[in-house]
């Protein structure tokens, strides 16, 4: 049985001072110790200098090794430098990447896909047509999180022609299968791949090492793009907004992808770091969206009356603090195919009240959450706006780590709070207001329905532009969206990192450059 | 009592908690919003392939029938495997654990050590103006949200002075330890309120312990001041103290969750919020037990050092 020894206990009383001075000297010791080594550490990993280092949220766990599983944020950005797609968003364009041509037979339900000759998979193997067959199939089918923009895809029947060509059958004609489909996801990866914790595709980076929380990539010379200037990119994965920006102000990284406004507010007049707005290509469309097909929503003069309630430059201005701008309730402002008609309604109380009298109207009730930064102060504002306006707007808050999880209450709840990617409206309104969307919070109808997929066949690029032209009018006219915002992506970085692009949404440090 | 009874009550009770643990993690994460399913495919999907994936998984089934299930395969070593990595359990947050467990070792050290030093300094002369310092100090701190604490430190520290980093970023495939810098700031946000919380409580039972007969009648004998602590008053608090750090375990477990995401401590705080978003039973269940296991522990340790440590209840083995 432990027991004080009394041996031990007499000397070390016998000599009190000297043990005092013991334990003092010792906890000095050690926090010196602690400090210098601490020092010593933080100066060691400022040695290399050929590497940006990055960092970014994400939301799906993963660390973007497996494409399948990839979202947005930093597993999304890994994809992205790891993996060549088929096409592209970037800067603004649809782009061609890994594809040569695609192009449709007469009736656009089969199109035909032609791949570059000089791209090589990172394990030295080229990149052929089965491979690009089997991504596709494997992007359509669960696990997969992107079965959905492949719904429309007969993935059991794509032909492989020749090493370099194949044929990609659809369900249903689809004229815009290259924006709705091969724009928004399409990396390639090698036949057969099962395990993706090598990495290996066919992109400017390859994996060169990594944990659950660090990715390091490697440039790979001799790309088919070119040898990417800066030899080493290492994305870790930091959740907190804050502590990205905490990381950039201690150079500990080089670059944050997505800080937040307050954030951004700190730092505007600091020389040492540069801010980045991504604008309206990696904004967020901000939304209080109404379901056409519930009470009272299915009243147009309801729809139009919140509408004309909204001051937006004041929404923008409170929740954003001036990091966005207005949005005139379609998605899209700003990028290829948007309708040249649309722009913002101005705040008109006086109509809304009109209109709201008229239908009888006078409490409504938002859902909504803090689902993005200042999603609830803008649901506050607009209380205020639409009492203006004689309606008492009730507030139901919801929890943001569950406002996606009850689907069922998302296509029920007539009114709530909503954000979308800004996509090109072609693409918005072929993912988000189709009948199967999982997230039809507009409630769009049948009659709609139709009009999308006649648009959707419509061969011609010119025509079909045109027809979805139309649909975004009547959209604009008549919609179920209050899109009051966007609100823009910001990024920080040292100023010695230049050339960074936007490529699907993300930064693209593949033509970056270090002063 | 004897010890072996004392350790089988307590680990029988040990097994009584453990188990409620995680009864109400796994009524918890019934009644949040959505499944795992729904977490996993995100919005890219259809009712159907969310129903197929529900099916697949068994999320189709009653609470109960998977409760029990999981309860089975857990009694046998089996904590399943992930939702949404498809890892198993243990390999998922095998080392999240030993890097949170490294961090709270850290603190719970240094919150030991000066805990008592500050307890015993103020405790001894209740009243003085040291003690009052002290108090006032620990009263500051614990007052003060631990997110704040942690704020000012990186402001000061990395912002200001840039003696220590932001954020405890490991090296690739590396560890904590590997880059002792990283930890310093973590563990002084949590040793703060360690020291302050568990130092008023020592002084507490120093003062109670000072003020005891024996402790008078050894003053009164001629005793030096540190025989008369040291053989008196300090052992009248073990079981006081040790019970105060078995709480203060359990306390810096839970700070972490706080800490970890301010400094990007690569813990358990993470997986724990990603296992909560993500409807991942296994993966949450796994985290609690785990981290319930190790609470009840300390606390049994707790117990058999106080058991020990008194003489009235310690007893001698025939």
């Amino acid at each position: 049985m432990p027991q004080t020894h009394p041996a031990s206990a007499s000397t070390l009383a016998a000599s009190p001072g000297r043990s005092q001075r013991v334990r003092t000297l010792a906890v000095f010791g050690l926090a010196t110790a602690l400090l210098t080594t601490a020092c010593g550490s933080a100066d060691a990993t400022d040695a290399e200098t050929d590497i940006v280092r990055i960092a970014a949220a994400d939301a799906s766990g993963t660390n973007g090794l497996d494409p399948l599983a990839a979202s947005a944020g930093a597993s999304q950005m890994v994809v992205r430098h790891l993996y060549d797609s088929l096409m592209v968003l970037e800067e603004g364009e649809y782009r061609l990447e890994l594809a040569e041509s695609v192009e449709p037979n007469e009736d656009a339900d089969e199109w035909t896909v032609t791949i570059r000759s000089d791209a090589v998979f990172h394990d030295g193997a080229p990149v052929t047509a089965a491979d690009v067959a089997f991504s596709i199939a494997a992007l359509a089918a669960p696990p997969s999180n992107r079965v959905s923009v492949y719904a429309n895809v007969d993935f059991e029947n794509i032909e492989v022609v020749d090493e370099h060509t194949l044929t990609i059958p659809l369900h249903r004609a689809g004229a815009d299968f290259r924006e709705s489909t091969l724009v928004v996801y399409s990396p390639v990866f090698p036949a057969g791949t099962v395990d993706f914790s090598k990495g290996i595709g066919s992109g400017p980076y390859r994996l060169d090492s990594h944990d659950d929380q660090t990715i390091r990539l490697t440039a790979v010379e001799g790309h088919w793009r070119g040898s990417p200037p800066v030899a080493t990119l290492e994305i870790t994965i930091i959740p907190d907004a804050t502590a990205r920006l905490n990381a950039l102000k201690d150079q500990q990284i080089d670059y944050a992808v997505g800080i937040s406004a307050t954030g951004a507010q700190t730092i505007t007049d600091n020389d040492e770091i540069t801010l980045h707005n991504g604008g309206l290509e990696t904004a967020f469309a901000l939304s209080f969206a109404m379901n056409q097909q519930l009470e009272p929503f299915d009243d147009p003069r309801v729809r139009e009356a919140v509408r004309l309630a909204a001051d937006r430059q004041a929404l923008v201005d409170t929740a954003l603090l001036g990091f966005g701008e207005p949005a005139a309730d379609v998605v899209g402002g700003g990028l290829p195919g948007y309708s040249e008609a649309i722009t913002a309604r101005s705040q008109d109380l006086q109509a809304a009240r009109d209109l709201f009298e008229a239908a009888g109207v006078t409490e409504l009730t938002l859902r909504t959450g803090e689902i993005l930064p200042g999603m609830m102060s803008a649901a506050q504002l607009f209380k205020q706006q639409l009492a203006e306006a004689g309606v008492e707007l009730v507030l139901d808050e919801t929890p943001a780590d569950t406002y996606y999880a009850e689907l069922e209450k998302l296509a029920t709840h007539p009114f709530q709070a909503f954000y979308y990617a800004n996509r090109p409206a072609a693409v918005h309104l072929s993912a988000v207001t189709v009948e199967t969307a999982p997230f039809n919070v507009t409630g769009t109808t049948s009659q709609y329905w139709t009009k999308l997929a006649e648009a959707q066949t419509i061969v011609d690029d010119d025509e079909r532009s045109a027809a979805f032209t139309r649909l975004q009018d009547g959209f604009y006219e008549s919609g179920g969206d209050l899109l009051w915002g966007y609100a823009y992506q910001i990024d920080a970085s040292h100023p010695r990192v230049g050339n960074v692009t936007i490529s699907q949404g993300v930064p693209w440090f593949g033509a970056a450059s270090l002063g | 009592m004897s010890l072996l009874r004392l350790i089988t009550q307590k680990l029988a009770a040990a097994g009584v908690t453990i188990l409620a643990v995680s009864a109400v993690l796994f009524m918890a994460i019934e009644v949040l919003p959505g499944d795992a399913a729904a977490a996993m495919l995100g919005g890219n999907t259809t009712i159907d392939q969310l129903e197929a994936q529900r099916a697949e998984w068994g999320l189709d089934q009653p609470a109960a029938t998977r409760y029990l299930d999981w309860l089975a395969a857990a009694v046998q070593g089996d904590l399943g495997t992930s939702f949404i990595s498809g890892e198993a359990v243990t390999a998922e947050i095998a080392q999240p654990l030993w890097f949170t467990t490294i961090l709270v070792a850290i603190a719970a050290a240094v919150s030991l050590v000066l805990a008592l030093l500050f307890g015993v300094l103020a405790g001894l002369r209740p009243g003085s103006r040291l003690d009052r310092m002290l108090s006032g100090s620990a009263l500051v701190v614990v007052a003060v949200p631990q997110f704040v604490i942690a704020g000012l430190l990186v402001m000061l520290f990395s912002l200001t002075l840039g003696v220590l980093p932001a954020v405890s970023l490991v090296p690739i495939g590396g560890s904590p330890l590997d880059r002792p810098a990283i930890l310093v700031l973590p563990v002084i946000a949590l040793a703060s309120f360690g020291i302050a919380w568990a130092g008023r409580l020592v002084r507490a039972a120093v003062a109670d312990a000072n003020a005891a007969p024996n402790v008078r009648a050894a003053r009164l004998a001629g005793l030096p001041e540190p025989l008369v602590v040291w053989r008196h008053l300090l052992p009248a608090t073990i079981p006081a103290t040790a019970q105060v750090f078995a709480w203060l375990i359990a306390g810096l477990f839970g700070s972490t969750t706080v800490i970890e995401r301010v400094f990007n401590y690569p813990g358990l705080s993470e997986v724990l919020i990603s296992a909560v978003r993500n409807h991942d039973l296994a993966v949450l269940e796994g985290v609690g037990i785990l981290l319930a296991m190790i609470i009840v522990v300390a606390f049994l340790l707790a117990d058999l050092i106080g058991t020990l440590a008194d003489p009235k209840r310690r007893v001698r083995p025939s």
